[in-house]
């Protein structure tokens, strides 16, 4: 008979092994098409609290289809391979079109399993979680049993159990009339116990020039830097907090959105910044519980005077209290991007310190390895 | 047959319990009643993600691996987790006829799919498009399944799926109509055929008295008749094919250059292919009596009162049209109610 038991996978584990196949072909694909997510910026505000959506084309084994009558053909060319064919799209006609094709399937993954898939990528370094920063925290479960507690903690099937026990043993057991009456002495009740959990923590802090000079494809810049650090770093631990400054000519802290949408007109002094963000570090997250990142991006224009106040901050202060201290200059029409220059200046000194020049979309991947690099 | 647990491999047992097992006897009963003729039917009772497991395998747990199956899982298991849809029943075109059942479905549902089961089962052994197809498919497919997964540890995994995915991407080229069209004689394998340039060349000629055939058959006609043909002739047999021919997964088993586990393997989707598409041609046709056999069962039999409501809930549900998309259910039964 075919169907016999013995040397047949079960159904479960079969239907597991072609899932499991289909998640690798997936993580494939997110895997070659990964700079090009990352230079778009396509995944932003697809993700959820652990999960991220992803439009893949072309998963479909594709096959020959009907076409409309009077549609004419597929279009002449040399095509790449994995190309999607679908109708023109509209749009003037001297630029290409950026919408992609039909059938597009979106696939759900875990931020953890971007992060993977990112690390693999860049050939990123695991963090490594100081350890003397884990916190504990406790945990209830209620994996016990005792004599005494409230009602509504008992255990019915225990309780059954022993009642029954006890009457078949002392025969006041009737079988014609099988009543199970338990006793105070038959009661039990569940009860929990406390299991300390590890948690190591984290808290990034970004922070961001929105002075004048600061255009909307360099806040664009940032967003998508922000979006893969965020991605990574949470990736390696259990509650990461996240902290957003502004600044010009003065500081302040402000929540995501009105992060990467606040547009000031004022100068620029770049101390303010860093001034408040020591302060928020020693208020709110003492670095000898916290991992502290702090991640700044600027065009590089500082008011000329502020710049010792800058490197003061950072060089007697807030780099060491930081795990990282990353610094993104985004090419600016109009800045003069010397900030850079004086910066880099530390970059010998410190080891937890990361200064990248970020030109262009193109450049972000190099970037973002740059600050990642480092493992820390 | 052999307990069918041991074919799902699931922890529970998925025959029907003693209380569905009374109703479908009940509503066999009145199938017979109503004319239907059907093979056995086995119910089998899966949980919702083992039923998702094997619809994704479209119907058949032991087929074979393919990624694909993977994919379709996962699309069947976030509709069915995130409540968009769900699958009421299963049926498999085999002798005996398997059908599977949701678990968590209650009684009403139960009873509505039963009866539509026998619809569908009645029209597989009767319609004449499934005639050809095998009826012990069951054992086929887990044969199939077998066969791919040697090849896999003989030439690897990659390989293998490599080429069905291939063969996936042309499986719908085979000649849907050969059921009623037969377009090449089927032939031995080593049966070549003599040269047909030999042979004389039949022409026209029209039945006569012999004192009138020069004037009825005229010899000119037939040697202008005979010289196209023969040109016809030579202009064919430099064609390749010779014919035209509709089924490209025979073509390809035949002249592609493959190596044997290719072919076998092109042979499988193919055979699977054939088996498969009278389901997706005559889709309207036998979801139409299915639900026409179930109404009828349920409305002028098996329903008892306190049921209608939910009856008329789902059997509502199932024939209701979503916009412009076209819904086979509601078509098929009103053309067999008008008929």
């Amino acid at each position: 008979m075919i169907f016999s038991s013995e040397s047949e996978p079960v159904m479960v584990q079969r239907i597991q092994r072609d899932y499991e196949r289909f998640r690798k072909i997936v993580r494939g694909k997110i895997k070659s098409n990964l700079s090009k997510y990352i230079t778009r910026g396509e995944l932003i505000g697809k993700r959820g609290n652990d999960l991220v959506s992803i439009p893949l084309p072309q998963i479909e084994i594709p096959q020959f289809r009907y076409g409309w009558k009077g549609r004419g053909g597929v279009g002449q060319g040399d095509g790449e391979v994995g190309q999607a064919l679908g109708p023109p799209q509209t749009g003037d006609g001297n630029q290409a079109g950026d919408q992609p094709g039909g059938h597009i399937l979106e696939v759900e993954i875990t931020l953890e399993e971007l992060a993977d898939i990112l690390g693999e990528e860049l050939a990123l370094p695991r963090i490594q979680p100081k350890g003397r920063k884990n916190i504990f925290t406790t945990r209830e479960r209620y994996s016990g049993i005792r004599q005494s507690g409230p009602e509504s903690l008992r255990h019915f099937k225990r309780t059954f159990k022993r009642a029954l026990k006890r009457q078949l043993i002392s025969g006041t057991y009737d079988f014609e009339r099988p009543v199970i009456v338990p006793i105070r002495e038959d009661k039990q009740y569940r009860s929990w116990k406390e299991i300390p959990l590890p948690q190591s923590v984290a808290v990034i802090l970004f922070m961001m020039d929105v002075s004048g000079s600061m255009t909307d494809e360099q806040k664009e810049i940032v967003r998508i830097e922000a979006f893969w650090i965020d991605t990574w770093i949470r990736a390696h631990y259990k509650g990461v907090q996240r902290i957003y400054i502004i600044h010009d000519a003065v500081a302040q802290e402000v929540d995501e959105h009105t992060f990467y949408h606040t547009r000031e007109s004022g100068g620029t002094k770049i101390s303010s910044a860093y001034e408040l963000a020591d302060q928020i570090i020693d208020k709110r997250f003492p670095p000898s519980d916290w991992n502290v990142y702090a991640f700044h991006f600027s065009d590089g224009d500082n008011w000329g005077d502020d710049v010792p106040h800058c490197l003061d901050v950072l060089r007697n202060r807030l780099l060491h209290k930081v795990n990282l201290f990353g610094y993104g200059q985004v090419e600016s029409p109009y800045g003069s991007g010397e900030f850079l220059h004086h910066i880099e200046e530390l970059v010998s000194e410190f080891d937890n310190l990361v200064v990248s020049h970020i030109p262009n979309r193109d450049t972000i991947i190099r970037s973002i390895k740059e600050f990642l690099g480092k493992g820390k | 047959m052999q307990d069918t647990m041991s074919l799902l491999n699931t922890p529970y047992d998925t025959s029907l319990t003693p209380e569905l097992r009374a109703i479908q006897e009940e509503i066999e009963g009145y199938a017979r009643e109503f004319g239907l003729d059907f093979f056995e039917v086995i119910f089998e009772l899966l949980d919702a993600d083992d039923l998702n497991a094997v619809a994704a395998y479209g119907g058949f747990p032991t087929r074979y691996p393919h990624w694909s199956f993977g994919m379709a899982y996962e699309e069947l298991k976030k509709t069915y987790d995130y409540g968009l849809a769900k699958i009421y029943e299963l049926v498999i075109n085999n002798d005996p006829c398997y059908a599977y059942l949701m678990r968590s479905n209650n009684v009403v549902d139960q009873k509505l799919v039963m009866a539509h089961v026998y619809g569908h089962c009645d029209f597989f052994k009767n319609n004449a498009f499934f005639a050809h197809t095998n009826r012990k498919m069951m054992e086929e497919m887990a044969n199939h399944g077998a066969r791919i997964r040697r090849y896999m540890e003989k030439y690897g995994e990659d390989e293998v799926e490599a080429f069905l995915d291939k063969c996936k991407s042309i499986e719908d080229l085979i000649d849907i109509h050969s059921v009623a069209i037969k377009r090449r004689e089927e032939q031995a394998r080593f049966d070549f055929e003599a040269s047909k340039d030999d042979e004389p060349i039949p022409v026209t000629r029209f039945k006569t008295k012999p004192y009138l055939d020069p004037y009825i058959n005229p010899e000119e006609l037939l040697k202008a008749e005979e010289e196209q043909k023969r040109k016809e002739r030579e202009a064919r047999s430099k064609n390749f094919p010779e014919q035209p021919e509709r089924d490209v997964l025979w073509f390809l088993m035949q002249y592609a250059p493959l190596r044997p586990w290719q072919r076998d393997v092109l042979g499988i989707i193919r055979e699977e292919a054939y088996y498969f598409a009278p389901q997706a041609q005559t889709k309207i046709m036998n979801e139409g009596w299915a639900t026409y056999v179930h109404s009828t069962i349920m409305t002028k039999r098996a329903l008892k009162p306190s049921e209608v409501i939910d009856y008329c809930d789902h059997h509502s549900g199932t024939v209701a049209s979503h916009g412009p998309r076209l819904n086979p259910y509601k078509l098929g039964l009103e053309l067999f109610r008008d008929i």
